[in-house]
């Protein structure tokens, strides 16, 4: 464990098959490992909507500004050392009036009218970088003050919107009780790195180890894949999402979590080793059978 | 056109009326008494019709103007006007549709037409019209001389039936004089403003008549006309001088002058009602709980059990008033009065847990929950509420109490099922000693206007108000009605139906004369359909209502329900602007700048203008819509605490926390050195003097008084 780098952890070896075998018709050991590290997350994230709702559209745009600037000027007032506001992309609806919903829910033809309502809003992602260095308390300190500030500005917090929860018995999606804030990994890529190092060090013990069994001796590594690796139940994982969201996105999406808790990211390979000829020589028939 | 004018002596007296009425009119009290004086637009008034109600339209005057018009169209000013001859004045009454949504008595209509008239026009009618015109100048001249009363009806028939000839200004100019003299100032400025815009051609200085209209409509406080006046003084007249008081001076800069009088004492008029708050949070001197943790929690379960129905009884914020010492409030038909300076409850008229088990009624939507009003007129309550062994009771008739306002006992009960089966809507407005409250038979929709005797309860007089749209209630099947609005514009009384009208009332005749329909189509109600699995719309989760506030001699109104807003002039029968809102927002104030809507937002609108201004969400979470107006800050109470908002831009100044955080919905007024909050569960109160006490739970007054 490095105190440095904040990082927990945990570097266990966890295999997840015996596969180990002896590649038909060749010389070699064959293994799957999954390497596994649990990291503190480092950044926050909540989102918000800005939003302009009337029926003449100067109205709309009046209020859309209005909202806009008083939710990030409160939000900015914190001071929070690293926070920022990003702002994403602007949408134009015109939503339908009472009437045409009322006639749509009779089951008849909504009529459009011309004095639709329109609506400009705008989400807001809120981001803090580096609370891995904060401790507990620090951040969901933090946390409650962007949550008041935002309920004072008018602006509703949480997490990501789309992500309703979905209720297997309605059938139907739940936004009570949403997570309001996300953590997540800044460095995905890192993290990865490090796990598939993981995993590497743990294919080659598991390798030695059945080698030993085996009286062999483990060769070089003759072939290694990536496999795809298990989600953690605990952890927040939409597969969806990650079509939906742009590409710089997708693989952070996979590694973030509703709950202050580490992160897990974990790969798995599949290793092929050669066996040294010599040892091959040496083995008992029995275990040469199959080779 | 050169002639001596028969009223050369007025300029002096008119000076001197100016002078004299200078010190009383650029002051507060003066502001106040200007409502009080009468009206007009500068055309005459006439008598309308006997009946009363909304007014239908005299077909025979209608297809007269129709023709009119026609022949107007194609010149034949000959024919124009004999079809006017085929309609002599005195058959000239009743009302007609004057374009925009306003009914005028017929003369009114008449008059514009021959105003409206283009040169040809004008040529032709004087060339008929001046002889007659001639004959009853002379016999005003001679009226004038012997000082007749009966010169002023002279004078108006002139007005009325000949202004365009050469003897209508002077009669325009004589009747502006009259009515400011009358302290009618609106009505003198209209007269004065008729020659202006209507009589290019008169032989009076137009400089002189613009300064006296600016000042007749600084005095009526109707500033933004007067401005106008000025703007145009400065551009056409801008060294032509007037004689006021003796003295010569520039006409503009007299103007100018007596605007920033006016601008001064308004101002004035604000700093005497600041509100400053403390600075972090308010602690509350007192509280009074009506609605206990036991009860909170039993309404919740009702709510919760009986979801489909959507009444809105859980963010109701209960009616009150105050005379000053005492807060008044009828949570749902018990009337309790609170003690402003101690927070004790004086008196009550039923114990609290009594509505507990009535919960349930009332969230099954058989109870209109905004018929519970409140009024306290000298020592007396008055409300309306239905008995708790009434609420189950389909449809039941409305009952008016009167309460002694020192001791809850009862005074007197009219209406309700015991007598006479007479429904009052829970609105009332303080009239001559009396009380304006509309009535209607149980289950019928045609309303009355009623003067209720405060003495007996007993009904002065009464007029028929025509029919009131009923809302379907969807539980019962039954029909509810919105509750109407009052307002007076100087002399005239106005009300607003809910129903797609404001009514022009006279009291005094008891007739209706006069009317402005909002709506040129019948509007369709939305939300008469309710389904199981829609959210509480936010019309009922926030009560909002139709209001009607009065503005510098304009009305600002908006239906409940409807999104369009109206700033009209009753006086002159004209939409000054009218916009699209929120359905769900109610007018909560009108300052001298800005309209404020409210409804989980909070906007203003300029006044002038209608634009939208500025907007900003608020945590409103319930009924009890309201605002405070202080210096440049307007206030509101939510349950994250009082809000203080820039006037001009809209930000947010400050948050003033409060202990208020598990309210649905809040009021707030300022009651002497108290700041008095009524939420849906408790009255509390906030000594604005006192700096912030350490916190520390508020002393509870006990459920007995």
């Amino acid at each position: 464990m490095s105190s440095s780098k904040h990082l927990l952890i945990l570097g266990f070896a966890v295999l997840l098959t015996s596969s180990t075998s002896f590649a038909q018709g060749k010389t070699g050991i064959s293994v799957k490992a999954t390497g596994v590290v649990k990291l503190r997350a480092d950044v926050l994230e909540l989102e918000g909507q800005v939003s302009g709702n009337a029926e003449l559209a100067g109205d709309a745009i009046t209020k859309y500004r209005s909202n806009r600037q008083r939710a990030v000027e409160a939000i900015e007032a914190l001071q929070i050392p690293s926070l920022k506001v990003n702002s994403g992309r602007i949408e134009i609806t015109s939503a339908m009036d009472a009437a045409a919903q009322q006639a749509m829910m009779r089951g008849m033809a909504a009529t459009a009218s011309a004095n639709r309502p329109l609506s400009v809003s705008e989400p807001l992602s809120i981001r803090i970088d580096g609370i891995d260095k904060l401790t507990n308390e620090q951040i969901i300190e933090t946390l409650v003050k962007i949550l008041d500030a935002g309920k004072d500005a008018g602006v509703t917090l949480g997490a990501k919107a789309g992500q309703p929860a979905y209720n297997p018995y309605t059938g139907g999606y739940n936004t009570a009780g949403a997570a309001l804030a996300r953590f997540r990994l800044s460095d995905v890529e890192g993290s990865r790195q490090k796990a598939f190092e993981d995993a590497m060090k743990n294919a080659t013990r598991q390798g030695e180890r059945l080698a030993k069994l085996a009286g062999l001796k483990l060769g070089k590594v003759r072939s290694i894949n990536e496999s795809a690796a298990a989600t953690s139940q605990t952890q927040q994982f939409n597969p969806y999402l990650a079509f939906m969201t742009q590409d710089a996105d997708k693989e952070a999406e996979l590694f973030t979590s509703p709950s202050l808790q580490d992160i897990t990211v974990s790969a798995v390979i599949d290793v092929e080793f050669e066996v040294e000829s010599e040892a091959v020589e040496k083995a008992p028939k029995t275990i040469l059978k199959g080779i | 056109m050169l002639r001596q004018s028969p009223w050369a002596v007025f300029p002096s007296v008119i000076g001197i009326l100016f002078v004299l009425s200078l010190d009383g009119i650029f002051t507060p009290e003066a502001e106040a008494q200007v409502q009080a004086f009468a009206i007009v637009n500068g055309v005459p008034q006439v008598d309308g019709p006997a009946n009363a109600g909304i007014l239908a339209v005299d077909e025979a005057v209608q297809n007269t103007l129709t023709d009119f018009e026609r022949h107007a169209e194609r010149n034949d000013w000959q024919k124009a006007f004999r079809v006017l001859e085929n309609l002599p004045p005195e058959k000239r009454v009743g009302m007609l549709p004057a374009g925009n949504g306003f009914m005028v008595p017929a003369r009114v209509r008449f008059w514009r037409l021959l105003v409206e008239a283009n040169a040809e026009g004008r040529a032709a009618f004087r060339l008929f019209n001046e002889p007659k015109a001639k004959q009853l100048n002379e016999k005003l001249q001679k009226e004038l001389a012997a000082n007749d009363p009966q010169s002023k009806t002279t004078a108006e028939v002139i007005f009325d039936q000949y202004f365009i000839t050469s003897f209508g200004d002077d009669a325009a100019n004589l009747l502006g004089d009259i009515a400011f003299e009358k302290g009618d100032f609106a009505d003198a400025a209209g007269h004065w403003r008729s020659i202006v815009d209507y009589h290019a051609d008169t032989n009076i200085p137009l400089p002189r008549l613009m300064v006296k209209s600016a000042t007749a409509y600084i005095a009526a406080g109707r500033v933004g006309e007067a401005e106008s006046i000025l703007a145009q003084l400065r551009q056409r007249y801008a060294t032509d001088k007037v004689t006021i008081g003796g003295k010569e001076r520039l006409a503009a800069e007299h103007v100018s002058e007596l605007l920033g009088k006016k601008s001064a004492a308004t101002l004035a008029a604000n700093a005497g009602h600041g509100l400053e708050l403390p600075a972090g949070s308010l602690q509350p001197s007192w509280q009074v709980p009506f609605l206990s943790k036991k009860g909170n929690t039993l309404l919740q379960a009702t709510i919760s059990s009986n979801s489909y129905y959507q009444s809105g009884l859980g963010t109701m914020v209960p009616n009150y008033d105050t005379d000053g010492e005492r807060v008044y409030l009828n949570w749902m038909g018990i009337v309790f009065a609170v003690d402003v300076k101690s927070g004790k409850l004086l008196w009550r008229t039923d114990s609290f847990d009594k509505l507990h088990p009535h919960f349930a009624t009332m969230q099954q939507g058989r109870v209109n929950l905004s018929q519970y009003g409140i009024q306290v007129i000298g020592d007396r309550v008055l409300t309306t509420a239905l008995g708790l062994d009434r609420l189950n009771y389909w449809q039941p008739a409305i009952p008016l109490t009167s309460w002694n306002a020192k001791t809850g006992e009862k005074q007197w009960s009219v209406g309700g099922e015991q007598n006479g089966n007479i429904s009052y809507l829970g609105q009332f407005y303080p009239w001559k000693g009396g009380l304006l409250v509309v009535t209607h038979a149980q289950q019928q929709a045609a309303m009355t206007l009623n003067s209720v005797n405060l003495t007996s309860g007993a009904s002065d007089w009464s007029m028929p108000l025509g029919t009131f749209q009923q809302q379907n209630n969807p539980y019962t099947g039954g029909s509810t009605f919105s509750l109407p609005e009052f307002a007076e514009v100087g002399r005239q009384l106005c009300v607003m139906n809910n129903s797609g009208a404001v009514l022009q009332v006279s009291p005094t005749e008891k007739k209706v004369d006069g009317q402005f329909v909002l709506y040129e189509t019948k509007q369709t109600t939305d939300m008469q359909n309710y389904y199981g699995n829609q959210s509480l719309p936010e019309e009922k989760r926030l009560h909002t209502r139709g209001r009607m506030l009065v503005r510098d001699g304009l009305l600002f109104l908006k239906e409940v329900g409807k999104s369009e807003m109206f700033c009209v002039d009753m006086q002159s029968q004209q939409v000054i602007w009218k916009r699209p809102t929120i359905s769900s927002a109610m007018i909560v104030d009108v300052d001298d700048q800005f309209v404020y809507l409210m409804n989980s937002e909070l906007a203003a609108y300029d006044r002038i203008t209608g634009k939208l201004q500025w907007s900003l969400i608020l945590p409103v979470s319930g009924g009890g819509l309201s605002l405070v107006s202080s210096g440049d800050s307007v206030f509101v109470a939510t349950r994250r605490g009082i809000f203080e908002i820039g006037r001009q831009t809209g930000r947010v100044v400050r948050i003033v926390r409060t202990t208020e955080t598990d309210s649905d919905g809040i009021s707030m007024r300022v009651i002497g050195q108290y700041l008095v909050t009524v939420s849906n569960s408790a009255v509390t109160g906030y000594k604005l003097a006192d700096l912030p006490a350490p916190a520390s739970p508020p002393p509870t007054t006990p459920n007995t008084p």
